[in-house]
């Protein structure tokens, strides 16, 4: 490809240094994208590249990120390179420039070629300067085989050894049994080897034992749990909407989902389009539609200021850089604000794709809602089975009580009659405690705050009593009706209270941390009067304890705070339109005038129907009040529909079976399961591009497209994100085979091929061995894209079976073991850390799926980031096996990630992330060494391992066996034994130290166990699993 | 957070040999991980230079006191006599004319009728600076201070503005000021972190609390150690650092010698130099179970100390604890120090709220300021006040005689600076009659980066990552100034 000739070319240079590259070196042929590309992306395509916008000069922008455009020629200039000839090349007589206004880069990019760099660019051009497309927007072929030889190699151990061998590198030999066994475990179930399972697999001595135990485990729940984890790492997969108040959301049935897919093995195409479009398909099951929840992980805010326009574009863009990073491995948000600097996407290819995830009927704000609209129910089969039958049952009551309410005419009218003569009484007036008529003026508005005088009657925790009142507001009022509350203490009290015109009623001990709010769904109509009524029934557990009345019928709530503490006496006085407040001040005043009438207590609960006889009393009293002639039908009517609920006992027994069964209807509801899900609006999506991606600044309105520079959608194919999933995994698509292979090679070596597994772009990393990548990614694609067959055909390689020992030449050639030098051998993941505890120690409970749950956590945690209104501000730990389920079921919120987790560099979850990062802190031994659950478990695993046996070794093995999957070497033993000497010393000089060590953990200690071996033991067990072999791979 | 790209000198053997070395070095304050990205790019620092600083430095560390939630700046610094004529006058057609965006919570409002501050305002020291009667404790530093009235921002909501604030960008997943300056600059310390962050208590119970998360102090795509450690009120300061109850001192030590042998025959068998990082990550945790409670143990803090932050000072996680603790942790050689005070979000209920806030920080500013200086701290110090947006001018609803709240406003708030080479009782910048728009010196968010990385002795052009094929910098891609005018 090359001859002597560049080389004469290049000594009419005036840079005499860079003729020093050693002839056989100029004759090897520059690989354009390997060797060119990455200095062209990181010196000159800021300017000279893909984005109009920064390209320079701005009088005749130059471009080199296209063949035809760097030999364009321009003007009377030179063009930027001539094909084999650099000393006429402008690029290189600019790089090589003394003048600083004419040296490329410029001096003020504060970037500065390398000698060598401007060498290879010079070898380049001379080589002829020719360019390649991007490798990773060129289809994957399958590459041929290099040579190699060694016993059971496979393809991938093909093209490995042939990469070792350009280093002067082989592979290790087998990595030994039982570690390579334990390695296996950890990356395909995310836990440590079982004794027995280990014994049975040492004992298999036949060829194919590595892939039986490989099958064996790759049918476990634990390894569908496993590969979830990963998978939910990539797309934010978390329990809280993440932004501000940062409330709990109920999601967990896609999490559920997840684990089914890969325990089902789900081929990954059909994965990817029902996680992306799983409603879209035709007759869509539930189980497709909770996959949609994909499309809602991305963190979501109901900030009271937050502007909806500018929050949906924050999604869209949430939503198409996850995409990227998760399938395409391209930074495409990178084009939000201008032409993708490096990549061929312009800021049209960036606003068509969001318009396919802007077109849901999603609001922009969550409202904090756990149930934030689009859901899905999930009813339990029973409960499915009777919400079938319900809605015939209620229909034939409904129509039942109509036709009684035809009958009951007449036994009205006699009513009627009779209480002209005798008015209605008092439905219990041996309880009314406090009673305040304020019937003077009728439109009157209260004076707001006032002190009421007269005995008030005092609401104990664990006593009864209703309290309410009549009343008639301007417009949706807001603050305090009636109240006995102490801000100062609190806000310790009680109060009825109206919140944009919903009736709410507060009873607190502390605020917010132990209280109780309830609030009506719905707002009596301004303008009329409405009789309001609370009864409190301190027997009752939880918000049961209050129920709401409007004009004597029970209202629906929302359950605000629901943790009331044991104390709500107080001496404050009753207080009409305000809180108290200290002597002059309001607190929650009525925003909006409100009239107030018949202020009434009792010290009972009353029952629904003394609650309805009084609110019967007012519109009877003007009824009667109002001549015959004036009086109206609709005054009569809510006579009628009042009295109806109290006397008509034939209406009553209906009206009591409607009650029961919309009961059970809205029960079956609340008890379902809800899953965040996604739907499409009919109309076609459409996104506009924003200027500097600025929501207000709307420019072109765009369609629903893929990129210009890569395959097209199939014509046929629908315009919506049905389409857009069914292209991510068509087979013309370049990236998405590759993208997966190399994160899943990233989870099992530590790296991808390519190391920026979230970006496979010209500006991410290259690969260290492409032809190894492209492989596995075509047959990856041929096998139906089977994930397991996937990870099965690494894990059978050599090169993962290898041992993880290291040497100094191999240290020195291959720091980082990105040419697979070696087995791969580093820290676990933190979930693995914690659950392989958990595991070795029979604390853990495997239960599949689930509501998330709260295991131990440090005190203040939430609490020191969260608002007082987050519903995830206090952690109320669980008790019993929640505390030792797999951690990928721990309440991830957002802005405070479980701490142990966090520290182990779990990530937050508010971003996608395709790898973790891998730090060595000190934080982290804190967490191994001292988190109550780390010193539980080595004090179960202690007590196992001493009711095991009385010999010394043989618990040592025990514990080993568990934590190591080996038996320590005589050294060790001696090491180890001296750290039990020294603790068991201490303990027997300090026997309540001891107690106080096994004090620690929900779980109590074996009791027919000395304490003071236990203790010791517990050392020993805890400092093993400290050992860096425990915590690696 | 994915991991970062990694640097180059820690991709080779060497690299990995000096991550070891790396640590130790830190350790002494030689070594700074910048310094490898800065070599790569051909440009090796002077000699003299501290590592990873492009000149010399006005400030060797600093101490940031974020109010979260944004504190009014007509209530406490920019003082308008001018509004008490206009109070009432609705500003519906002036905003109409301005063509600012309204947040969600007053764009629905009839009326905007401006709303004067109710605080009555004076001017201390010798400069002159003008503080309101909320602040009696900080103005009698006035003389000390730099006050900047024309901060501006791009965001009108919290969680953005606090992003923009303090980690450069509205989107989240940016390293946060005290991470680059970890990744930059590098420790001074051996026993400590070099970034820590506090969280003070706000004693009003009624305050408008803002939400702040991880992502304010986190590391984004730097790695992760550099990422701020809070230093918690309650419980361990730092999390599970105190050993399980019934593990002596001596006895961890037995522990940990024990691990370090079996540590050290697994690093013989296998050969993996990390083995022999985690060993001396174990030892720095033994050292920090000493450094940190000697440094929350303050009985060896005088009397006369406790008068100069308040009585307060001694419980845990007041703000008069929190600025001590600032101190004594600058003290100690840690680098970058972070207070979070939340509270301050008025949109109602601002007079009583506002006040209340105040009480809670106004003598430990002081107190900080004084004690900083009596130790010869203060000229290598640079101390930052301020919150992340400004407040309207007119009410949030309703406006009755003595009470209002304020909404957020982008255009415009106040912050001061301290030490650090800041010029002293100087007042920077101004607004217009109303306070609505800046009408001398503005100071966007991003010159204020540029400008407290300056007096940190770095080129904020400089301080820069490679990250998603992009040169990250704390200041963005938009050009950003130093603000020359406030350097001393």
């Amino acid at each position: 490809m090359t001859s002597a000739r560049p080389l004469l070319t290049l000594c009419l240079l005036p840079l005499g240094s860079l003729l020093l590259a050693p002839a056989a070196q100029a004759e090897a042929p520059i690989s354009f994208n390997k060797q060119i590309q990455p200095i062209l992306s990181e010196y000159c395509y800021h300017c000279h590249g893909p984005d109009s916008a920064t390209r320079k000069p701005k009088s005749d922008p130059l471009r080199l990120d296209g063949e035809s455009f760097a030999l364009a020629p321009r003007g009377d200039a030179p063009p930027a390179i001539v094909k084999g000839d650099p000393a006429k090349s402008a690029l290189i007589q600019r790089i090589h420039s003394k003048d600083p206004d004419e040296v490329m880069p410029p001096p003020d990019s504060l970037k500065q070629l390398a000698p060598e760099q401007m060498a290879l660019l010079e070898r380049w051009i001379a080589q002829g300067g020719t360019y390649e497309k991007h490798w990773s927007y060129l289809p994957p072929v399958k590459p041929t085989l290099p040579a190699a030889a060694g016993p059971g190699l496979t393809e991938i151990d093909h093209f490995v050894s042939a990469k070792l061998a350009e280093s002067n590198l082989k592979m290790n030999p087998p990595e030994d049994p039982a570690r390579a066994y334990r390695r296996l475990c950890f990356d395909l179930t995310g836990l440590p080897p079982q004794p027995a399972d280990l014994a049975a697999f040492l004992a298999d001595t036949s060829p194919e034992a590595w892939e039986r135990a490989a099958d064996r485990l790759l049918a476990t729940d634990a390894s569908a749990e496993q590969f979830a984890r990963q998978w939910l790492d990539a797309v934010r997969y978390g329990d809280t909407h993440g932004i501000h108040i940062d409330n709990f959301r109920s999601i967990w049935p896609y999490r559920d989902w997840v684990i089914q897919a890969f325990k089902a093995n789900q081929p990954f195409d059909q994965f990817t389009i029902e996680q992306m479009a799983g409603d879209l398909l035709p007759q869509a099951t539930n189980a497709q539609k909770v996959a949609t929840g994909y499309n809602r992980c991305m963190p979501t805010t109901g900030e009271g200021g937050a502007i909806g326009e500018e929050y949906d574009a924050i999604y869209a863009k949430d939503r198409a850089d996850t995409m990227g990073a998760v399938w395409l491995g391209l930074t495409v948000g990178c084009a939000t604000c201008h032409d993708h600097k490096f990549d061929p996407i312009s800021t049209k290819d960036f606003y068509s794709l969001t318009s396919f995830f802007r077109n849901s009927p999603m609001s922009s704000l969550d409202g904090n809602n756990a149930e934030h609209a689009p859901v899905l129910s999930l009813p339990s089969d029973a409960d499915q089975a009777r919400l079938q039958t319900l809605p015939g049952e209620l229909t034939s009551r409904r129509q039942a009580l109509e036709a009684r309410r035809n009958q009951a005419q007449a036994e009205f009218a006699t009513w009627l009659t009779s209480q002209a003569s005798n008015p209605a009484e008092d439905p219990a007036p041996e309880a009314l405690a406090f009673h305040l008529p304020l019937n003077e003026a009728d439109s009157a508005p209260l004076a707001q705050g006032q002190a009421l005088s007269g005995p008030a009657p005092t609401l104990t925790r664990q006593g009864q009593a209703t309290f309410g009142l009549l009343m008639k507001s301007e417009g949706p009022a807001s603050g305090a009706l009636l109240s006995r509350m102490d801000r100062a203490r609190a806000y310790r009290g009680w109060d009825l209270f109206l919140s944009e015109g919903r009736p709410a009623v507060h009873i607190v001990d502390q605020w917010p941390d132990h209280a109780l709010k309830v609030t009506a769904r719905t707002a009596p109509a301004p303008g009329a009067w409405h009789h309001i009524m609370a009864v409190f029934d301190g027997s009752k557990t939880g918000p049961a304890a209050i129920t709401l009345y409007v004009d004597g019928v029970v209202q629906e709530v929302t359950v605000d705070y629901n943790a009331l503490g044991p104390d709500i006496s107080i001496d404050a006085p009753l207080r009409l339109g305000a809180r108290s407040d200290g002597p002059d001040q309001l607190d929650s005043p009525l925003s909006t005038k409100v009239a107030v009438q018949d202020v009434r207590l009792y010290n009972q609960a009353l029952s629904q129907n003394q609650v309805a006889r009084l609110a019967l009393q007012l519109p009877l009293k003007q009824f009667l009040a109002t001549p015959e002639a004036a009086r109206t039908e609709p005054q009569k009517q809510t006579i009628f529909e009042r009295w109806a609920a109290i006397s008509d006992h034939a209406g009553l027994a209906l009206r009591s079976q409607i009650a029961t069964l919309e009961q059970e209807e809205r029960t079956i509801q609340q008890r379902s399961v809800k899953t965040l899900v996604m739907q499409e609006n009919a109309a076609e999506p459409f996104a506009f591009v924003l200027s500097r991606g600025d929501y207000r600044k709307k420019t072109d309105r765009v369609g629903p497209a893929t990129p210009a520079s890569l395959p097209p959608m199939a014509p046929a194919a629908p315009r919506n994100r049905l389409g857009l999933a069914q292209w991510l995994v068509s087979p013309e698509n370049p990236l998405t085979a590759r993208v997966t292979v190399n994160r899943v090679w990233g989870f099992l070596f530590g790296t991808g091929i390519v190391e920026t597994t979230e970006d496979l772009g010209i500006s991410g990393a290259r690969p260290v061995n492409q032809d190894l990548l492209d492989w596995q990614a075509v047959a990856f694609m041929e096998s139906g894209w089977n994930y397991r067959a996937m990870v099965k055909r690494i894990i059978l390689s050599q090169t993962y079976r290898q041992s993880a020992a290291v040497d100094h030449e191999k240290l020195e050639k291959d720091p980082l073991n990105r040419l697979n030098s070696r087995g791969p051998r580093y820290r676990l993941d933190a979930e693995q850390i914690r659950d392989g505890a958990l595991a070795a120690s029979g604390l853990l409970v495997s239960k599949l799926g689930g509501p998330p749950v709260r295991p131990y956590q440090p005190e203040g945690v939430w609490e020191a980031v969260a608002m007082k209104e987050s519903n995830t501000r206090s952690y109320q730990q669980d008790q019993g096996e929640s505390l030792y389920r797999r951690s990928m079921y721990t309440l991830w919120k957002r802005t405070a990630p479980p701490a142990s987790m966090d520290i182990l560099n779990a990530p937050s979850r508010e971003t996608f992330c395709t790898r973790r990062e891998r730090t060595n802190t000190p934080l982290q031994a804190f967490v191994t060494m001292n988190d109550p659950q780390f010193v539980e478990a080595a004090r179960q695993l202690a007590s196992l391992a001493l009711a095991s046996s009385p010999d010394q070794n043989a618990r040592l093995d025990f514990i080993t066996l568990r934590l190591l999957s080996r038996s320590f070497s005589t050294a060790e033993r001696a090491i180890s034994q001296r750290t039990q000497a020294s603790a068991l010393a201490f303990y027997q000089a300090d026997p309540a130290a001891a107690q106080a060590l096994l004090a620690v953990g929900a779980t109590k200690p074996d009791a027919a166990l000395d304490p003071i071996a236990l203790a010791a033991w517990t050392i020993v067990a805890s400092q093993v699993l400290n050992t860096d072999e425990a915590l690696s791979k | 957070m994915f991991s970062p790209a990694s640097l180059p000198l820690l991709q080779t053997w060497n690299g990995a040999v000096n991550r070891r070395q790396f640590f130790r070095r830190n350790a002494m304050g030689l070594g700074a991980a910048a310094l490898a990205s800065l070599l790569g790019q051909g440009q090796s620092p002077a000699e003299d230079l501290p590592p990873g600083t492009h000149f010399p430095p006005k400030a060797k560390r600093a101490i940031y006191i974020s109010l979260i939630g944004a504190p009014s700046p007509l209530d406490l610094f920019d003082y308008k006599p001018n509004l008490t004529a206009a109070f009432r006058k609705d500003l519906k057609d002036f905003l109409a004319a301005q063509g600012e965006r309204l947040t969600g919570m007053t764009a629905g409002q009839g009326a905007f009728p401006v709303a004067p501050s109710i605080f009555k305002f004076s001017q201390h020291g010798q400069s002159g600076t003008w503080f309101s009667e909320t602040l009696p404790w900080t103005a009698k530093v006035a003389d000390d201070l730099c006050l900047i009235r024309s901060m501006k921002t791009d965001a009108i909501n919290h969680e953005p503005a606090n992003q923009l604030m303090y980690t450069g960008s509205m989107i989240s997943g940016k390293p946060s000021i005290g991470s680059w300056l970890s990744w930059g600059l590098g420790s001074m310390n051996q026993d400590l972190p070099t970034f820590v962050v506090l969280h003070a208590t706000h004693s009003n119970p009624n305050s408008n609390v803002q939400a702040i998360s991880a992502r304010l102090w986190g590391s984004g795509f730097l790695p992760g150690k550099h990422a701020g450690v809070s230093l918690r009120a309650k419980g361990d300061p730092v999390l599970f650092l105190k050993d399980a109850p019934g593990i002596s001192r001596e006895l961890r030590r037995h522990m940990l010698d024990g691990l370090g042998a079996l540590n050290q025959a697994a690093y013989d068998q296998v050969g993996d130099p990390e083995i022999q990082t985690r060993t001396q990550q174990y030892e720095m945790a033994f050292r920090m179970q000493a450094s940190v409670p000697d440094l929350t143990d303050l009985t060896g803090e005088t009397e006369k100390t406790f008068e100069l932050y308040g009585a307060d000072a001694k419980d845990r996680g007041t703000f008069a604890n929190s600025a001590l603790m600032a101190r004594r942790l600058v003290e100690r050689g840690v680098r970058f120090v972070q207070i979070f005070h939340r509270g301050w979000d008025q949109h109602g209920s601002l007079p009583r709220d506002i006040a209340s806030q105040c009480k809670d920080v106004d003598q430990g500013c002081y107190a900080l300021i004084q004690d900083l200086k009596q130790r010869g701290m203060l000229d290598d110090t640079l101390v930052v006040f301020g919150g992340e947006f400004g407040r309207t001018v007119y009410s949030q609803g309703n406006l009755p005689e003595t009470d209002y709240g304020r909404d957020h406003h982008p255009r415009c708030f106040s912050l001061w600076a301290a030490g650090g080479g800041i010029k002293k009782g100087i007042t920077y910048g101004e607004t217009d009659e109303m306070g609505y728009n800046i009408v001398k010196d503005p100071v966007h968010v991003h010159d204020f980066h540029a400008t407290l990385l300056h007096q940190l002795g770095i080129n904020h052009e400089r301080l820069s990552f490679k990250y998603q094929g992009l040169d990250q910098r704390l200041t963005g891609v938009e050009p950003c100034k130093v603000v020359q005018g406030i350097l001393a």
